[in-house]
């Protein structure tokens, strides 16, 4: 208890709370612009942290990473392009919502389950770190590959119309993640002999080609940007309190949400991009108006960003405990602590406690301060990007994707592969094939041929090696979640056709 | 032109194509775990594009007007000076290839809606130039990013 006042007292200190403010506010601007990523920004604070006490340094890169997985939102719901990989379903609802001229609301809705979602991170942090910890050295190969076939069962959730289309999708992403050198044998595939193809397909050069240039495509085609004038009324349903209301009147919705967003941010590898999309699919799944996913509703807008923002101080149970990052940004901070003769593990909490829940109560703060910042930026990026003519608008994005590809490996052909991605995603567009499940068989493919191809060789010595995928009880809950989760649109569409066939037949009685 | 198609044929077809493509691409001396996985998809990716490419030619086909909004020629420029712009940088550096692409292509989308006076297009010109240099800046001397270099810097 001592150690938690004087954490809380640390706190006290104005550079604190100005590194707080302006570190949400650095991350905010980062996270907002395609391509910087939460990591690419903590690496560049980086250096100016050494000169800092080991506390400053720690609550700076943490204010950072909470604003950057935040900022994602804003790119996602003013030009459907999600700023981070995190933010991916916030366009899904988010974009619409600008489109209806609800753009303001839409970012008050991200605001609020934002920080919603940093607070319950925090707590789950404080409260369940060693129990989490525990289950978190339990996925092992063969868990990695299962989670991965998990997320694979969410494209029936977010294939637009067609599912056969929205699974070419995600075989389509799935072979684009195969391109390069093989993970586990090392040799070049589908490179076509051009050595620059040996680095593969970054995972966020996919993303910001499929997602922005068809939508660059878009207002030229039409000759304007697409985003809607706010109105009156949205104006009305935008502010704090009332947004507030309506988020907190889904209790089951964050609840859930932030539990997806937890469980995903201790698995090491996996953090905002899954969970995002996982918590979406479920509060699809669980809405009484799944239909209406797609045309802007606020249930899937507060899935994705309570989860996402859960995953930045969720993922560092892992990482305060095991020393295991849970997400790349995880492991600069872990450089930080290690820099500053911090060691992972139980010392963490006992030797440097006041230090340890000081830096984890700076990110609660920091998602709070996310509000006013956010509520703030929400409204003028808003004015910027509605006043700014299309015929304007269009380079500026042009060039924001362009620098941002570029910087992501400072490689030009990222830049090419880009845009020949995101001309190829226009066109698969008309045919109805979406870019969201390309960039989820992307983004898991790679996961799930690490974990097949391990937990094979780990099973080398069996009979039939692939058992080793079914040996653990971790793996049985997860290939049952995989069976339920696949058969689910079916079982839905049966259970209502025997309840539409219910009273028929017993008005026939 | 027709623009009315039937969109499950088309992606069948496409798929089944990216999947004899891959299938083709697979080298023969690579070793068994290297391929193992992309084997196993490009089957999925082959059996999902040939019930796409069946129901296609079933009665519950769907179809779709296709490049129905707007112009496909300002589409088809845009993209041209997307690509030439990325060929630009190579060649006359980012920062010149920036503000000459982003300050053509500003005059070209403008002119599907009015016309644009030589001093009003100056202006742009200006106005691109402040906006390229703000993010050239940034990245080189903030984020330490080497930006290509051309003709000029």
């Amino acid at each position: 208890m001592d150690i938690l006042l004087k954490a809380l007292w640390a706190l006290a200190d104005p550079i604190v709370i100005l590194l707080i403010f302006g570190g949400v506010t650095a991350g905010l601007f980062v996270g907002a612009m395609p391509g910087l990523t939460a990591t690419m920004a903590l690496a560049v604070l980086l250096p100016f942290t050494f000169t800092m006490t080991p506390l400053n340094g720690l609550v700076a890169l943490g204010a950072v990473y909470m604003g950057a997985i935040y900022g994602g939102s804003f790119a996602a719901i003013l030009v459907n392009t999600p700023g981070t990989p995190s933010s991916i379903a916030t366009a899904f609802e988010g974009y619409p919502m600008a489109k209806q001229g609800r753009a303001i609301e839409a970012l008050s809705v991200a605001t609020v389950s934002s920080a919603v979602g940093g607070i319950a991170g925090v707590l789950f942090l404080l409260f369940l770190a060693p129990p989490l910890a525990v289950l978190s050295i339990r996925f092992g190969p063969a868990e990695f590959f299962w989670v991965a076939m998990l997320g694979l069962t969410l494209i029936a959730s977010i294939a637009e119309g067609s599912l056969l289309k929205g699974l070419l999708g995600g075989a389509i992403g799935i072979m684009l993640g195969t391109i390069g050198v093989s993970p586990i044998g090392g040799e070049s595939r589908f490179t076509l002999g051009f050595p620059v193809m040996q680095g593969g397909i970054e995972m966020i050069v996919a993303l910001i080609g499929l997602f922005v240039l068809p939508e660059l495509y878009n207002m030229a085609a039409q000759a304007q940007a697409s985003l809607g004038e706010v109105s009156v009324d949205s104006q009305e349903r935008s502010s704090f309190w009332r947004v507030t209301a309506r988020v907190f009147a889904q209790p089951v919705n964050l609840i859930r949400s932030c539990v997806i967003g937890e469980i995903v941010a201790i698995i090491p590898g996996a953090g905002g991009n899954i969970a995002n999309l996982l918590a979406y699919s479920e509060a699809k799944r669980a809405s009484k108006t799944p239909e209406r996913f797609g045309t802007g509703t606020t249930e899937g807008l507060i899935a994705s960003e309570t989860s996402n923002n859960v995953t930045v101080a969720g993922s560092m149970v892992p990482l305060l405990t095991l020393g295991i990052p849970g997400a790349p940004p995880d492991a600069v901070i872990l450089g930080v602590m290690l820099l500053h003769g911090l060691r992972p593990g139980i010392e963490l909490f006992t030797t440097s406690g006041v230090l340890t829940y000081a830096f984890i109560f700076s990110m609660g703060l920091a998602a709070i301060a996310m509000v006013p910042v956010g509520l703030l930026g929400a409204r003028i990026i808003y004015r910027i990007i509605f006043k700014t003519p299309y015929f304007f608008l269009v380079p500026t994005i042009g060039l924001a994707t362009i620098i941002g590809t570029y910087a992501l490996r400072n490689s030009l052909t990222d830049v090419v592969i880009m845009l020949v991605l995101g001309t190829l995603g226009f066109l698969l567009k008309q045919i109805g094939v979406m870019p969201a499940p390309i960039v989820l068989g992307l983004i898991l493919g790679t996961i799930a041929e690490v974990g097949y191809v391990q937990a094979v060789l780990g099973g080398a010595s069996y009979r039939f090696a692939q058992l080793r995928l079914f040996e653990n009880p971790l793996s049985w809950i997860l290939i049952a979640m995989v069976v339920v989760s696949a058969a689910w649109p079916f079982l839905i569409t049966l259970y209502r056709r025997m309840r539409s066939s219910g009273p028929v037949s017993g008005g026939e009685k | 032109m027709i623009r009315n198609v039937n969109t499950d044929l088309v992606a069948g077809s496409l798929g089944l194509a990216l999947s004899a493509g891959f299938w083709w691409l697979i080298d023969p001396e690579i070793t068994h775990l290297s391929v193992v996985f992309p084997e196993a998809m490009i089957a999925v990716m082959g059996i999902v594009s040939a019930l796409l490419f069946f129901k296609g030619l079933s009665k519950t086909a769907e179809r779709k007007d296709i490049f129905a909004e707007g112009s496909n020629v300002r589409v088809l420029v845009t993209g041209i000076f997307f690509f030439g712009w990325v060929a630009g940088i190579a060649w006359l550096g980012f920062f010149v290839a920036s503000v000459l692409a982003m300050s053509l292509l500003a005059l070209y989308l403008a002119w599907a809606r009015r016309r644009v006076k030589p001093l009003t297009f100056v202006a742009w010109v200006g106005i691109v130039a402040c906006e390229v240099a703000f993010f050239y800046l940034i990245f080189i001397r903030l984020l330490h990013v080497p930006l290509p270099e051309g003709w000029f810097f």
